[in-house]
């Protein structure tokens, strides 16, 4: 899974930590996430791309 | 109160209740096993230890939990039971081919010792590889 959080959380100013803070999730998470080795489930992915103001297919590629 | 603080004292408060537990033993039970107080001691310890982690996370708002961290907890139960289910039948191969000499406390250390480890080293070993099909 490849994905764009990195990029999009860096063009909103969001550390790692704020935006696991603001999905609700442990920090690791969304390291493993940007590092494209954990698959979210569909209400995580659709947090995530709602914290980063985007749709889901514009953070995740599945 | 956030459910996950009322959890945390109320680990607090059964930690408690287990050192009382030992130390009525210990003071006023001349005849209780001195093991087994030892073993309320550990018991509340761990899980003293445990309820601390458990405040610290979530003073710094971090969840205790989330669904990668449950599923990896899930998933470690699996093959940790799996694992236990190996080491007994490999304990009733060597009970039948008399390898070794087995007690009942023996075996059921094993079996403990077993279940516990192998959850421990297999969380572990899925937390850190972070990805889970």
């Amino acid at each position: 899974m490849k994905t764009r959080m990195k990029e999009l959380r860096a063009r909103h100013n969001l550390t790692q930590e704020g935006l696991a803070k603001k999905v609700g999730v442990r920090r690791e998470t969304i390291v493993f996430l940007e590092q494209g080795k954990y698959s979210p489930s569909l209400r995580l992915a659709h947090d995530v791309a709602s914290a980063l103001k985007s749709k889901i297919d514009d953070v995740f590629v599945f | 109160m956030a459910a996950a603080t009322m959890r945390t004292m109320y680990a607090v408060l059964l930690a408690a209740v287990v050192y009382l537990a030992a130390a009525y033993l210990g003071l006023f039970v001349p005849s209780a096993d001195a093991s087994f107080i030892s073993m309320l001691f550990a018991i509340g310890t761990a899980m003293l230890a445990v309820a601390l982690v458990r405040a610290w996370r979530e003073g710094r708002g971090e969840p205790l939990a989330d669904e990668r961290t449950k599923l990896v907890h899930r998933v470690a139960v699996n093959y940790s039971w799996w694992l236990s289910y190996v080491v007994i039948a490999a304990l009733l191969l060597v009970q039948q081919f008399n390898l070794a000499a087995l007690s009942v406390e023996g075996v059921l250390s094993i079996v403990f010792f077993a279940m516990i480890a192998s959850l421990l080293v297999f969380r572990l070993y899925f937390s850190a590889k972070g990805g889970l099909e």
